[in-house]
């Protein structure tokens, strides 16, 4: 069953007021229950003033967005920092957001950003630290073939929080962009053409982008397992 | 070891094709059922790939966030708002009528009556969020007084210069700080309290650093090491005297954050140890501060700036 609620407008969201509200919209629509409102409705609620749909907003993303963050940037801390950050940037800009397409994919647009001005900011850019055995191709230049990369098997002899620390100490040797195009295209399903809007560069630089990305992560995951005597080289 | 960059990782041809159909299918290996058997194996070893991302530790936002994340929110639109100005426009439509006196009073009466609703409101939220603001804050910096503990054996930031026999006017304790932020356990932001209003490094107080009796981080007795800025020690460096129980400045004398070796963040409403009769603002069972005082014991607790 469909639950329905009164819409209220108990607590006014900051400033958020649209010069074409109407009287008939606060006195009379009935609304869904905050829960069973799509994240674009909710936004668009806040800003006509419903705070608690903003409230619902953060706290159905607060996982997500926050484990994003904590990937891209390797430090909870961080990410707290930036989650908060993200929000205060989506309160500012609800007014301009088109509730024609989706809010997902501009939260973590958002995000994305936030966590790179805190790069900026804040970090230094890693380095990919290890040497992997790579094959050559005819013309004697490296590559990495995702077949003999030694991915990791169900029955591999490794334990989940040994994994844990090795896929962590692999991933936050990436450079930020290549870490931030993995994390999109894998955690938020993004198309490249999705990423390309996103991250406003070309679509060939998204393509080129995670193909490295995805190579990268290899080579350093073969590297690791090879230092750890996981397998050999 | 070598550092190698990363444009000289390469995937082969095959990969970036598999990769490529992978990704616009929203990596769903359903919609890539026509795929060759030799290309199915590729597609399952690009997914095996990405799916050692999700290995990746993370752990779940805790409750806090939405409130202090909301509490950012309010913080931001105040200080946009206190940097807001009323300035009078200028009529362009012609010059301006002369303010006669009943329209004084009619907008003085609009403006008491407004400012009488929204005053105790704004300033309820106002000291929500810095009180929220702040227990960030204090959260924060005890997740890196634990970094620094893993790194440096249970120890708390210490300055180099920061070990003091006795207090006077002159120390600067809060200087024993400085390494968090010069080694990146935290951002200097973090040491800033919203409600505190004047140097910005002084905005917390800090357990004094004594040398033999400093407190250890995560093991032994749990004990308290950081705290809102200390009021005792203005009046003391003004040589006057005040109520030993007043509360910290930063949240209009209603209560203070304080942290203790456990991690855990604790609000009190007296600047007292609970428990017991320790006072957080004065060393030993002093009834008020002066030059030459020392801790009694590594379990006094006596946070300064």
């Amino acid at each position: 069953m469909l639950a329905v609620a009164a819409f209220q407008c108990a607590i006014p969201g900051p400033s958020l007021r649209r010069s074409d509200d109407t009287p008939q919209r606060i006195m009379t629509v009935r609304r869904p229950a905050v829960s069973d409102r799509t994240d674009e409705l909710l936004l668009d609620d806040y800003v006509h003033g419903d705070r608690p749909a903003f409230t619902e907003l953060i706290g159905r993303y607060q996982n997500q967005l926050l484990h994003f963050l904590i990937r891209f940037l390797g430090s909870r801390a961080a990410a707290e920092d930036v989650f908060q950050e993200t929000f205060v940037q989506v309160h500012l800009s609800a007014e301009t957001f088109d509730t024609s397409r989706r809010f997902k994919p501009w939260l973590f647009t958002i995000g994305a950003n936030k966590a790179r001005d805190y790069h900026r900011k804040h970090g230094r850019e890693p380095k990919i630290s290890l040497s992997a055995p790579m094959s050559h191709d005819q013309d004697g230049r490296p590559y990495v073939d995702l077949l003999e990369a030694d991915l990791p098997h169900p029955s591999a002899p490794i334990l989940d929080a040994e994994r844990s620390r090795l896929v962590k100490s692999v991933v936050d040797t990436l450079p930020h962009h290549l870490r931030e195009i993995l994390l999109l295209s894998y955690f938020q399903r993004l198309s490249y053409n999705q990423i390309a809007e996103s991250l406003e560069i070309p679509l060939g630089t998204v393509k080129s982008r995670l193909h490295t990305a995805v190579a990268a992560f290899a080579k350093s995951w073969k590297a690791s397992m090879v230092r750890e005597g996981r397998t050999t080289p | 070891m070598t550092h190698d960059h990363p444009s000289s990782c390469e995937l082969s041809g095959d990969d970036k094709r598999i990769l490529d159909a992978l990704v616009e299918a929203g990596f769903d290996t359903d919609a890539l059922e026509a795929q060759a058997p030799a290309d199915k194996r590729r597609t399952r070893a690009a997914l095996s790939l990405f799916e050692l991302l999700e290995d990746y530790p993370v752990e779940d936002a805790e409750e806090t966030l939405v409130h202090a994340t909301l509490a950012r929110v309010d913080q931001y639109e105040d200080e946009r708002n206190s940097r807001m100005s009323l300035d009078g426009a200028e009529n362009a439509d012609g010059p301006r009528r002369r303010l006669r006196l009943p329209d004084f009073i009619s907008v003085a009466a609009v403006i008491l009556i407004g400012a009488s609703v929204v005053w105790p409101v704004t300033t309820h939220l106002r000291q929500r969020s810095i009180d929220l603001g702040c227990a960030t804050n204090v959260r924060m910096i005890g997740r890196a007084f634990s970094q620094y503990a893993l790194d440096y054996n249970n120890a708390v930031p210490t300055a180099r210069t920061g070990l003091f026999s006795e207090w006077t006017p002159g120390t600067r304790n809060v200087i024993n700080l400085n390494p968090l932020i010069q080694n990146g356990y935290c951002d200097a932001s973090h040491l800033n309290c919203p409600g505190h209003e004047g140097q910005y490094a002084e905005s917390y107080s800090y357990q004094f650093q004594t040398k033999g009796k400093l407190p250890r981080w995560g093991i032994g007795r749990i004990t308290m090491v950081l705290g809102d800025r200390n009021p005792l020690i203005d009046t003391a460096r003004r040589h006057q005297s005040s109520s030993a129980l007043l509360n910290s400045i930063n949240h209009g004398g209603r209560g203070q954050w304080v942290l203790s070796t456990d991690g855990t963040t604790l609000w009190l409403t007296e600047p007292i140890v609970p428990g017991s009769d320790d006072n957080i603002w004065l060393p030993g069972r002093v009834l008020f501060l002066r030059s030459g005082d020392r801790l009694t014991d590594a379990a006094d607790v006596f946070l300064t700036q």
